[in-house]
């Protein structure tokens, strides 16, 4: 039903916005050069020698990533697809679909593009339209040889990283940061290792910022665990070292709110009693929160405030002012989440948050708490709907990469390993594996930063 | 008040038997007291009881091992009636490429970023390994060749182990304490039936040889202290070394030279305040000094090594010889004040210069002494902990350290990570390494009471 | 030795004056002056390096701690606003737009945009809206620069130590810097542990010295010291373990998991062997005549342990509980693992709370760079502890000299 109106609905537009494109005299090319909003893909079309081909008579639909979506790349990346025009012309084939397909007619599915047919998914649901992992922001504009609509971000061919033999690499990795991602990375190191890799791999679980703080402005680690996106400070500090940051997206986190599994009284939690109790603590009682909730001391438990969970805790939580959780009466604050567990456990008036694999790994003793009325779990994190769940990530540069051939083999032995380790299986390490569009800009990230002209597309 | 009652107590008049009551009661209390004094002591010595009792019944006890690959799934017949050629096979089959990692482990003679690269006949030089791969190096070789490998190397009991390690793989689901283990042995089994049918029931002692021997890990049954008992080693090597030179060397002075000047004086009251300090705050001074202000020659940096900062083995064992010092200072100090004054007087008769004195009468005759006091405050040093945890111990690494410049972890850090764990049974792990631990101590502290017996017995 | 006997042997029988006789062997003309000796003054200028070693290691724990210490105090501690600025803004201009969320910006604060030395200090005047500020440009010496879109922002926090002794919280991050918060539970725990040690390790002290047969003195003190001698991880472990189990099972589940009871009770167990070994010497040091003349009084023996020997013991034992108590207010790991990861003000022994040294390693824990708040402020609960710790030593030495005075 939904369908065939949708159906009707697009014969619809396709006749009204006929007259439209036919209006039209300038070709795509010309309309991205004169639309401000993409002049970088204007100048990327440019670079890559695609003028030509996409004045041609077409006609073709262009998904075109706005000057917003490049800015997201870092800027090894684009320095990366500005030298490497083959690259680049895939990429942006990857854009670019046979046929002038309006808003209105498109049908969900895989559609081929031109990059030697390989297909995009278009999507559509009541936030609108989805291409892979972007959204269209402006549809229809119309040019003379076919129609742009514009996405938030850029679409990335499925990329295949070259073979990884450990067996082959030796010298040392340094890896420090997030106590959040450690038990992720330890668990990579470790297959590494038993696949024979021939150096030696630290890993330090000490907090994102003090792993930033390691990785930019002391330069000694290689790669940087970190359970937040790198911040401006951090980044200029970086830049000092020679270090342009490039950070893989390797996970979801659902961060988990836990109470000791002999509290029966909390079950769910909404955001904002979440702040009325991590700014309260012994302070206050559980009952200040609900009355139907017993009048004890509320003990609370937070990770440090050098480890990224704090920081986006206190970002999702009290948007970013430390003052009450530090002002709470009576926080433990402990880099180490091992502390948390026993902490949580050891009280039915006990509460605390940390990653969800650290609930996995203990939930038989802990119980999780529900936010908004959503359980955190594998499904609710992926999409979205868990209000606390968030990226993870790994950090390193280019300039690191290429002179260290171990660290980019092991980014890339990272990359092809970790999902297969994410999951609540029996063996898995608790947080969510991330969808196929992410790892392939991870997989992009890593040519880049490798500078590998070979691009195993 | 006391001179008003003196003289009316002794004007009173007491009656033997009230005397005798008094003397009683007094005597009572005696015994009373007596009971209370001797009481603490047994207190002490149960809390060390306690305290070791506890430990030790942490260290062994009953545990359920679920194995990661079932050995029945892996023949049809039981793993020990398996021939080598068929364990080999198996071994290949379940490991894969990984195969290769353990002949590198286990045979390589070369070092290992030449070995993918190396032909056989280098690669494995003096092992046996099949003719026909003499040439060709470990990705050329085919798997059943490394079957052959394998076999060619190994009986078959080595690669029964080799497959229980590394594709049986054991893993601890619940362990109990020894007198739980010892005492409800029957509900233990029961529990062991219902909740883990499949799984493995027995009897497991924490310390052992693999214990030792293996590098850390993430998990319990196969953690292992090497890394850390490196660490140490080579911590309290650095220790021993400055200390004891710079502290026999104080002590000489004060003893031998010092004419008992202020500045002299004002050094004897500040070794025994330095004495007294928390050994945080010797952390602290070991952070700002050996880390970050010399961090070019703690990180190796001025002799070209490059991949380490200040927080290293070096800085360590320094922070551990200021922290010893004062210690080592006085006790040898004492043991130097020991020698009898007329071995200095017929030494100086007969000509001999200060130092030809204290060389060659005084440090032999106090070496008992000093030696002693050094054994003890190094055992003081491998117990220490929170002055590494300042200077930046790494709580988990995997490379032993091999010398001065690497990044370190000490035994008791280890301790101390293990303690943190919330998985019960790392707090078995913990206490294995305490026992570790408290053996190499009680080592070290008989070989000070042994050499303090024997040399002053020679003197 | 051999040349030594060369020497003497043409002594025999005559007399030869050595000067002489030393002339007519090295055929040199020889001088009873002294020789300057270049190697043995050098050894001993050596020897008194070493010496001074001891010396230097303490100015370099107050220079240390003391400059890092005035560091703290004297300039300004940034804490990151978790702001950035929403625009570009040129040198000249003296409204910022910032971005909502972070720290609450007040008028009179003072912000920092940017980091490193390029970084510009600005006063604030008045706070428009949220989003936007009116401030005072290139304050306290620096100089009004552009700044990018994004220029992440820090307010200031100048610490004085009146608010240092005053405050009642300690909370870097938000810049409360009150160290009460650690030294009421570092007495807490410290008190707990006296309470356990002062009477357990004098009456033991008072056995070794007066009852105990050589035999079993022998037996005794060896345990005292292995006692002394066990890391204090592993006292450490045992609280967390053992005691705090124990302390759950009698007083029921307001015992917190990681609470001050257990580690004192621990702390004190640790101690009981300095005390009763300082303790048993100062006993010792009492000298025959005063038992003989109690006995003789006919006083019992504990009536002369009371009235007689800890009277006249008293400096020397009083130096030895404030050794304990000073060992006790520095012990680390042993706070750290079983008390609790968190200031908090409390005197309730179940809680959790931090002490000085405890709150010293968890911060430092792994890592701890230079010039960060956490850095900063961890040097100056290091100065307080190491004060403390000095005054108690002091005290006991005063209390030493004075019991040494009376005996000799």
């Amino acid at each position: 039903m939904v369908r065939k109106l949708a159906i009707v609905v697009g014969i619809l537009l396709l006749v009204a916005s006929f007259s439209s494109v036919a209006a039209q005299d300038g070709t795509i090319v010309d309309v991205a050069a004169g639309n401000e909003d993409f002049s970088t893909l204007a100048g990327l079309i440019q670079s890559a020698g695609l003028t030509d081909a996409l004045s041609a008579e077409g006609p073709f639909t262009v998904f075109a990533p706005t000057n917003e979506a490049f800015a997201a790349l870092p800027q090894p990346v684009m320095d990366y697809l500005g030298t490497n025009t083959d690259l680049l012309s895939q990429v942006l084939n990857y854009h670019v679909v046979e046929g002038s397909m309006m808003s209105g007619d498109i049908a969900a599915g895989e559609v081929a593009t031109l990059d030697m047919g390989n297909t995009v998914n278009v999507a559509v649901d009541d936030m609108g339209v989805h291409v892979n992992n972007a959204t269209v922001v402006t549809a229809d504009v119309a040019a003379s040889n076919g129609v742009i609509h514009a996405i938030d971000s850029v679409l990335i061919p499925a990329i295949t990283l070259p073979e990884v033999d450990p067996l082959a690499v030796t010298e040392n990795i340094v890896i420090a940061g997030s106590s959040t991602v450690y038990p992720v990375t330890q668990r990579i190191a470790d297959l590494f290792n038993q696949d024979g890799f021939g150096g030696t791999i630290t890993v330090d679980s000490i907090g994102s910022g003090a792993g930033f703080e390691r990785f930019c402005v002391n330069a000694e680690t290689d790669i940087s665990n970190a359970s937040r996106p790198i911040k401006a400070e951090e980044v200029e500090a970086c830049q000092g070292n020679g270090r342009a940051p490039l950070g893989f997206y390797i996970g979801i986190d659902a961060l988990a709110i836990t109470v000791s599994s002999e509290n029966d009284f909390v079950d769910s939690l909404t955001l904002e009693q979440l702040a009325q109790i991590f700014g309260g603590g012994t302070n206050i009682t559980w009952a200040d929160v609900n009355p139907a909730w017993p009048a004890e001391p509320i003990q609370l438990y937070s990770p440090g405030s050098d480890s990224g969970t704090y920081d986006y805790f206190v970002e999702a939580i009290f948007e970013q002012d430390e003052t009450p959780i530090q002002n709470a009466g009576g926080v433990q604050f402990s880099e180490d989440d091992n502390v948390l567990v026993v902490g949580v456990e050891s009280s039915p008036y006990a509460i605390g948050y940390f990653g969800f694999a650290y609930y996995q790994e203990n939930k038989d003793r802990l119980k999780v708490v529900s936010i908004e009325g959503v359980t955190p779990s594998e499904e609710t994190g992926a999409s979205g709907e868990y209000p606390l769940s968030r990226p993870l990530f790994i950090y390193s540069a280019p300039s690191i990469m290429q002179e260290k051939a171990q660290v980019a083999t092991f980014i890339n032995y990272y990359l092809q390993n970790v999902n297969a380790q994410l999951g609540t299986g029996a063996d898995q390490i608790g947080y969510i594996p991330t969808n196929e569009y992410i790892q392939r800009q991870s997989k992009l990230y890593w040519l880049a930063g490798t500078g590998a002209m070979s691009s195993g597309m | 008040m006391s001179e008003q009652a003196a003289p009316r107590i002794l004007a009173e008049q007491v009656s033997e038997q009230t005397f005798l009551e008094r003397l009683n009661a007094r005597n009572r209390r005696g015994k009373i007291g007596q009971i209370f004094f001797f009481s603490a002591n047994v207190i002490a010595l149960l809390a060390l009881i306690v305290l070791l009792g506890h430990v030790t019944n942490q260290s062994i006890g009953l545990v359920i091992l679920r194995n990661t690959v079932d050995p029945a799934s892996l023949s049809d017949r039981p793993l020990e009636e398996l021939s080598a050629e068929e364990l080999a096979a198996i071994l290949v089959e379940q490991m894969g490429g990984r195969a290769r990692v353990l002949i590198r482990d286990e045979l390589s003679q070369v070092p290992v970023n030449q070995f993918t690269t190396a032909p056989m006949s280098v690669a494995l030089n003096g092992r046996s390994y099949p003719s026909e791969y003499a040439d060709a190096t470990i990705n050329d070789v085919p798997p059943e060749g490394w079957a052959a490998i394998l076999v060619a190397n190994f009986g078959a009991a080595d690669l029964r182990d080799m497959l229980i390690d590394n594709v049986v793989k054991p893993t601890v689901d619940a362990s109990w304490p020894l007198i739980q283990s010892l005492t409800q042995r029957s509900e233990i089994e029961t529990i062991a039936r219902e909740k883990y049918p499949d799984d493995i029931l027995e009897f497991h002692s924490w310390i052992n040889l693999d214990f030792i021997t293996s590098s850390v890990s993430s998990s319990a049954t196969t953690a292992g202290l090497r890394t850390a008992l490196l660490g140490s080693f080579w911590i309290i090597s650095i220790t021993a070394v400055t200390a004891l030179i710079v502290g026999v060397s104080a002590a000489i002075y004060l003893e031998e030279y010092s004419s008992g000047s202020r500045i002299e004086q004002l050094i004897e009251i500040n070794i025994r305040n330095l004495a007294a300090i928390p050994s945080v705050i010797y952390g602290m001074l070991g952070l700002a000094v050996f880390v970050r202000t010399l961090g070019a020659f703690t990180s190796g940096a001025v002799l070209g090594v490059t991949d380490s900062n200040g927080r290293t083995v070096m800085s360590a064992g320094l922070t551990l010889a200021l922290l010893i010092l004062p210690l080592l200072i006085v006790n040898a100090q004492e043991a130097i004040r020991a020698v009898p004054s007329s071995i200095r007087e017929a030494s100086y008769g007969l000509g001999a210069t200060k130092w030809q004195t204290v060389a060659r009468q005084v440090l032999p005759a106090a070496l008992p002494g000093i030696l002693t006091g050094v054994i003890l405050s190094l055992s003081r040093a491998v117990g220490e902990t929170a002055p590494l945890l300042v200077v930046g111990a790494s709580t988990f690494i995997g490379i032993d350290p091999n010398g001065p410049f690497s990044k370190f972890t000490v035994v008791p850090i280890q301790i101390f990570q293990w303690t943190a764990d919330p998985k019960p049974e790392f707090k078995n792990v913990a206490a294995a390494a305490i026992i570790a631990l408290l053996i190499v101590m009680i080592l070290m502290n008989g070989t000070a009471i042994i050499l303090r017996n024997r040399l002053s017995r020679r003197t | 030795m051999a040349q030594e006997m060369s020497l003497s042997s043409p002594a025999v029988g005559v007399r030869i004056p050595l000067a002489e006789r030393m002339a007519a062997e090295t055929g040199r003309e020889a001088s009873l002056n002294r020789r300057p000796r270049f190697a043995e003054r050098a050894i001993g200028l050596f020897l008194f390096a070493c010496g001074a070693l001891s010396i230097l290691t303490t100015v370099g724990f107050t220079i240390v701690l003391g400059s890092e210490a005035l560091r703290f105090f004297a300039t300004m501690e940034w804490l990151n606003a978790n702001k950035q600025t929403t625009a570009a803004v040129t040198a000249a201009d003296s409204r910022l737009t910032v971005g909502t969320g972070g720290s609450t910006i007040q008028v009179g604060d003072m912000l920092r945009l940017g980091i490193g030395d390029s970084a510009e200090q600005v006063r604030v005047v008045e706070v428009a809206e949220a989003e936007t500020l009116v401030v005072e440009r290139g304050v306290d010496g620096t100089q009004a620069i552009d700044h990018t879109v994004n220029t992440p922002m820090f307010v200031g926090v100048q610490v004085t130590l009146d608010k240092f002794l005053t405050d009642t919280k300690w909370a870097p991050q938000i810049g409360r810097f009150g160290i009460m918060e650690l030294v009421i539970p570092t007495l807490v725990i410290t008190i707990i542990a006296m309470v356990v040690s002062i009477p357990l390790g004098l009456g033991a002290a008072v056995y070794i010295a007066e009852y105990a047969t050589p035999r079993v003195r022998g037996i005794l003190k060896p345990i005292l010291e292995i006692l002394a001698g066990i890391p204090t991880v592993v006292y450490g472990y045992f609280a967390l373990t053992f005691i705090t189990p124990l302390l759950q099972a009698i007083f029921g589940l307001n015992v917190k998991v990681y609470n001050m009871a257990s580690a004192g009770i621990v702390v004190g167990i640790l101690i009981i062997p300095t005390i009763s070994s300082i303790g048993e010497d100062a006993l010792r040091a009492v000298p025959r005549a005063l038992r003989e003349a109690s006995y003789g009084l006919g006083a019992t023996k504990l009536e002369t342990v009371y009235k007689v020997l800890l009277p006249a013991a008293l400096s020397g034992i009083v130096a030895a509980v404030i050794l304990g108590f000073s060992r006790a207010v520095g012990e680390t790991m042993i706070v750290l693992i079983a008390s609790g990861a968190g200031p908090n003000l409390t005197v309730n022994p179940f809680d959790s709370a931090e002490t000085m040294a405890g709150h010293i390693a968890r911060i430092s824990t792994g890592d701890l760079s230079f010039g960060s708040i956490d850095y900063n402020s961890v040097f100056a609960v290091g100065l307080t502890l190491f004060i403390m710790t000095l005054l108690l030593n002091f005290a006991s030495t005063l209390v030493t000299r004075r019991f040494r005075e009376v005996y000799q």
